[in-house]
């Protein structure tokens, strides 16, 4: 009976032991499923390089270049002369060729002086900041007594040295003599094409000393045989950020002559912008692009400068190009917390504060961590961390024969982004912020197979099919911010539930679906309207793939992708619904392989949150996981590689909270000025000497140097052509053909302001009056 | 070692592992909505919809609101009379089935050419004659009705609804158009093939 007892107990110890190593068996195969809905985290690609780097300067003197400023007309201020000067930063030891990365720094004063409270500047400054307020060395090569040239073009060599540590060569451009803070040329009020010119010129140069090298100059003949032309890389601060889009277009123009100025083949395989303007449609209506190379875009979240983030334009104009040659990545990179200067260590003053007394912040607005990552003065290291750990990683990953494609996973949504970054010291710390991220294989339809762009009247997709809808509303319309070209489906809700829902369709009803064979993921771009509906915390709605045959995939939720937050943004510029990627992996929809055959439409289920308007568009299944993505294992198998797998919700378990109102949000400012005069003249050197008026405008507040282009507003129509009539900053002239002033009328009211979008700062100058016309007052 | 007292633990444990897995069929309501189900694979059962049933698809529902999700196969039914089972594709043309009841083959819906389709819900579909559909005449009693596509277009889902067939007299104060749907109802259930047997 005992012996029996025992057997009975020991088959059922046998019994337990196999149940128990099921079970646990079971929770193994869960917790990896679970695991499979976290990201991987892309590649830290800014540590410090294995190599010791020097570097050596070049200055060939200033000369006046027609082919940089062609028509420049000299004044008593303004001698038209420009110069090639710029500081190379280089691996100590040459032993081979390396690739050519050319930086350029954005528009601003290029003449500083020591911070001076109480007298000259409101005391509280921290850092002792040099601040830069004359000009005088744009037009004339020397600054004030007192004063010294404002080196913009010294201010990246925080990234420049990183990158020469790994075998690059980076050489920063001096743009202050004739273009920085200079007069506009007719057809180029902003010194966009000059700029693009200059940096061609410099490549010119460097190509000249690639081949022949030089006796007179130990910079240049060190180069020589040294440059892969083959693997350049552009980087562009703010106006320098569309120069660089300048240069590689002039370059590769249908006809230009550049390919022959300059002895060796360019190729320029990436474009990295920093807070770039997109000004050069104002005279022309074209807008410069970067079709056909690598192209991303880092867009301070609090920029007071540049405070439409016009950078995120040129993202969205590409994304139309479905023939684009090469494919190339494009992305966006928005910065939460991120200010317009501190990107540059010699701009020492934040664009988020004037030196007025008192002084006037335009913080970052929505919350945390839009918090500000900058002082007023006189730098944030935590920003340019931010700058370090995407530059890096852009130029590893696409210039050089020895480019890591895989550091592109810092732009690809599917991946999360570094936890761990090296800063300027060579220490590993913290990722400081949030980041937005917008990104495309290419617009290439080899890629791409498009759902809904939103481009045709609301209610249908880009086929023309008919959505369906069911207790939202929707209505397709421009994103603040995002370029014309965009458009987007502006969806609310305000109950959740599985029958609220909107669905996009490729195919119309009761017609075949679309076969998804050998496509990898769903791509869209999102944001959250400002809007009420939407609450402090992130917004989480419900996705699946709709089969032509009556079934749908088992949902995702966005949660799982990304952190739908915002809109956030700065006083100065506002809020900023910038459109981030969203990229769902196929074989994330539970059920694909029964679908992926017939695939009609997507379908957004709003049954999370409980009220929410949001804005969406670019809906599209690409074919490839991306640069640097050879295979699904490496986006989700990050522990096979060694590399850990954060939450997805790190951010929100540190306690971010974005979309809260502000009460600073209605700040504006006021600036007072006047109109000075108003002369005719047959010959007008902004014109070149073609007839036209001038209009003279004073402020004692000062026209600063900023990177967003100025504008005279007069009614209804927007002037862009302007000079400082002297170097204090104080008195503006612009210029406009006969034809402009007749479209304006006395009595219009005239402002300056920043670029020509509606802005919360302006200059404001009273009525025009024609009468005063020649007058002497 | 096991410890003895740790034994009631172990005991209950391995009572519910070990407990045979539970079948489940739902019962559905003769003369309510239509059904949907949801099918993979010829020669599989065809399934609810998720969430009804846990291992169904998710399906889209019939605009018109008339339908509700089947739960989990078989669907069982008691009804004293007779009972019509209707069986219809919805969505792109091309899918047939055969439909069993307590595991007896009791007839197949045409199969039919692909090309266009009936939308998602199953009235028009049921009278769109290019769509596969049809009604099979069941007698009083328990009924436990299962489907398996026999071609498909690909995976997608379908409708059943089983409604009592009227009363002689019913019919013939109608007296419209059914005589010999009335002659049928007087006919024994059809014999069929046991499901798994080749057709």
């Amino acid at each position: 009976m005992y012996a029996a007892f025992i057997l009975t107990q020991r088959r059922l110890l046998t019994c337990l032991q196999t149940v128990t190593a099921s079970f646990l068996l079971a929770i193994c195969i869960m917790r990896a499923a679970s695991a499979q809905q976290e990201k991987s985290q892309a590649p830290d690609a800014s540590t410090v390089g294995p190599l010791a780097t020097v570097t050596e300067d070049y200055d060939l003197g200033p000369a006046v270049n027609p082919v940089i400023l062609p028509g420049c007309v000299p004044t008593s201020s303004y001698d038209c002369n420009t110069e090639l000067k710029a500081r190379i930063y280089r691996p100590q030891t040459l032993t081979g060729v390396y690739p050519l990365i050319i930086f350029l720094h954005g528009n601003h004063a290029t003449c500083g002086r020591p911070y001076n409270p109480p007298y000259q500047d409101p005391p509280g400054f921290p850092g002792n900041p040099r601040i830069d307020d004359n000009n005088q060395y744009t037009g004339t090569g020397t600054c004030p007594v007192g004063y010294v040239e404002a080196p913009s073009y010294l201010g990246y060599a925080y990234l420049a040295n990183r990158l020469a540590s790994y075998g690059y060569i980076v050489v920063s451009i001096d743009a202050n003599r004739g273009i920085n803070a200079g007069p506009g040329l007719a057809n180029d009020p902003a010194l966009i094409f000059a700029r693009g010119r200059l940096v061609l010129t410099h490549l010119q140069f460097l190509s000249e000393c690639n081949i022949n090298g030089s006796t007179e100059l130990a910079a240049c003949d060190e180069l020589k045989g040294r440059l892969d032309f083959g693997n350049v890389g552009l980087m562009g601060h703010s106006r320098g950020g569309e120069g660089m889009r300048a240069a590689y277009n002039l370059y590769n123009a249908p006809g230009s002559a550049w390919p022959t100025l300059i002895p060796n083949r360019l190729n320029i395989k990436g474009i990295f912008e920093i807070a770039p303007t997109d000004n050069t449609n104002m005279v022309s209506g074209n807008s410069l692009d970067a079709n056909g190379t690598a192209w991303n875009v880092l867009l301070p979240m609090c920029d007071a400068d540049v405070s439409d983030l016009a950078g995120a334009r040129p993202f969205d104009r590409m994304l139309q190009d479905t023939s684009e040659s090469p494919p190339t990545q494009k992305s966006t990179y928005t910065v939460w917390g991120a200010n317009h200067n501190f990107y540059n260590t010699e701009w020492q003053v934040s664009d988020t504060v004037t030196l007025t007394n008192p002084v006037v912040r335009f913080s970052c607005i929505g919350g945390a961590p839009n918090t500000d990552l900058f002082p007023d003065s006189p730098g944030s290291p935590n920003q340019r961390l931010t700058a370090i750990s995407s530059l890096l990683a852009f130029f590893r990953a696409n210039i050089g024969a020895g480019a890591d494609a895989t550091f592109n996973q810092n732009f690809n949504p599917l991946f999360s982004l570094p936890q761990k970054v090296t800063d300027e010291t060579g220490a590993s710390v913290a990722f400081p912020t949030l980041v937005n991220r917008g990104y495309s294989p290419s617009a290439n339809s080899i890629f791409n197979l498009i759902v809904d762009n939103f481009d045709k009247p609301t209610g249908t997709s880009s086929y023309g099919i008919p959505d369906d809808v069911s207790n939202i509303t929707i209505n397709d319309g421009g994103v603040r911010n995002e370029d014309p070209v965009l458009s987007a489906g502006q969806i609310t809700w305000n109950t959740p539930g599985s029958s609220v829902f909107f669905q996009t369709n490729s195919t119309d009803i009761n017609t075949f679906g679309r076969d998804l064979t050998g496509f990898k993921t769903l791509d869209f771009r999102v944001s959250r309207q400002y809007n009420s509906l939407n609450p402090v915390g992130p917004t989480d709605f419900s996705i699946q793939l709709v089969s032509a045959n009556g079934i749908l995939t088992r949902p995702v939720r966005i949660s799982n992708y990304t952190d739908l937050r915002g809109p956030v943004g700065g006083v100065f510029g506002g809020r900023h619904p910038i459109l981030q990627t969203v990229s769902v992996p196929l074989t994330d929809f539970g059920n694909f392989n029964l679908v992926k055959n017939q695939v009609r439409g997507v379908r957004l289920i709003f049954d999370q949150t409980p009220q929410g308007a949001i804005y969406i568009t670019d809906v599209r299944f690409l074919n490839t996981f991306g640069s640097g993505v050879p295979d699904l294992t490496q986006v989700l198998g990050g522990q096979a590689q060694g590399l850990s797998l954060p939450n997805p919700n790190s951010q929100s378990a540190q306690g971010f909270t974005g979309g809260s109102s502000n009460t600073n949000e209605s700040t504006i400012l006021v600036h007072h000025g006047h109109i000075v005069s108003i002369r005719t003249g047959s010959a007008m050197s902004a014109l070149q000497n073609q007839p036209g008026v001038e209009i003279e405008v004073f402020s004692q507040d000062g026209f600063p140097v900023r990177d967003a282009k100025r504008v005279l507003q007069i009614g209804k129509h927007q002037f862009f052509l302007d000079r400082y009539k002297d170097d204090d900053m104080h008195t503006l002239i612009f210029t406009l053909t006969n034809d402009e002033f007749a479209q304006v009328a006395t009595g219009d009211p005239v402002r300056v302001q920043y670029g020509t979008e509606p802005s919360q700062e302006w200059w404001d100058l009273g009525y025009l009056d024609k009468s005063i016309t020649n007058q002497n007052r | 070692m096991l410890q003895r007292n740790r034994l009631p633990v172990f005991f209950a444990i391995s009572l519910v592992f070990s407990l045979p897995k539970a079948v489940h069929a739902e019962s559905i309501t003769v003369n309510g909505p239509w059904y949907e189900f949801s099918f993979a694979q010829v020669g599989q059962d065809a399934s609810g919809c998720f969430p009804a049933d846990a291992n169904g698809i998710d399906c889209i529902p019939s605009p018109s609101g008339n339908s509700v999700s089947a739960g989990t196969a078989p669907w069982v039914y008691t009804s004293q009379s007779d009972t019509v089972l209707t069986v219809t594709d919805v969505s792109l043309r091309g899918d047939a089935f055969e439909v069993f009841d307590n595991g007896v083959s009791i007839g197949t819906t045409p199969t039919v050419a692909t090309g266009g389709g009936c939308g998602d819900d199953p009235v028009p579909c049921l009278a769109d004659p290019l769509v596969s559909h049809k009604s099979f005449l069941l007698a009083p009693g328990n009924s436990s009705i299962a489907i398996q596509p026999t071609a498909i277009l690909a995976p997608g889902s379908a409708y059943f609804q089983v409604e009592t067939v009227p009363e002689p007299s019913t019919i013939f104060l109608n007296a419209i158009g059914l005589p010999a749907f009335f002659a049928l109802s007087r006919k024994q259930r059809p014999p069929g093939k046991k499901r798994g047997e080749a057709p």
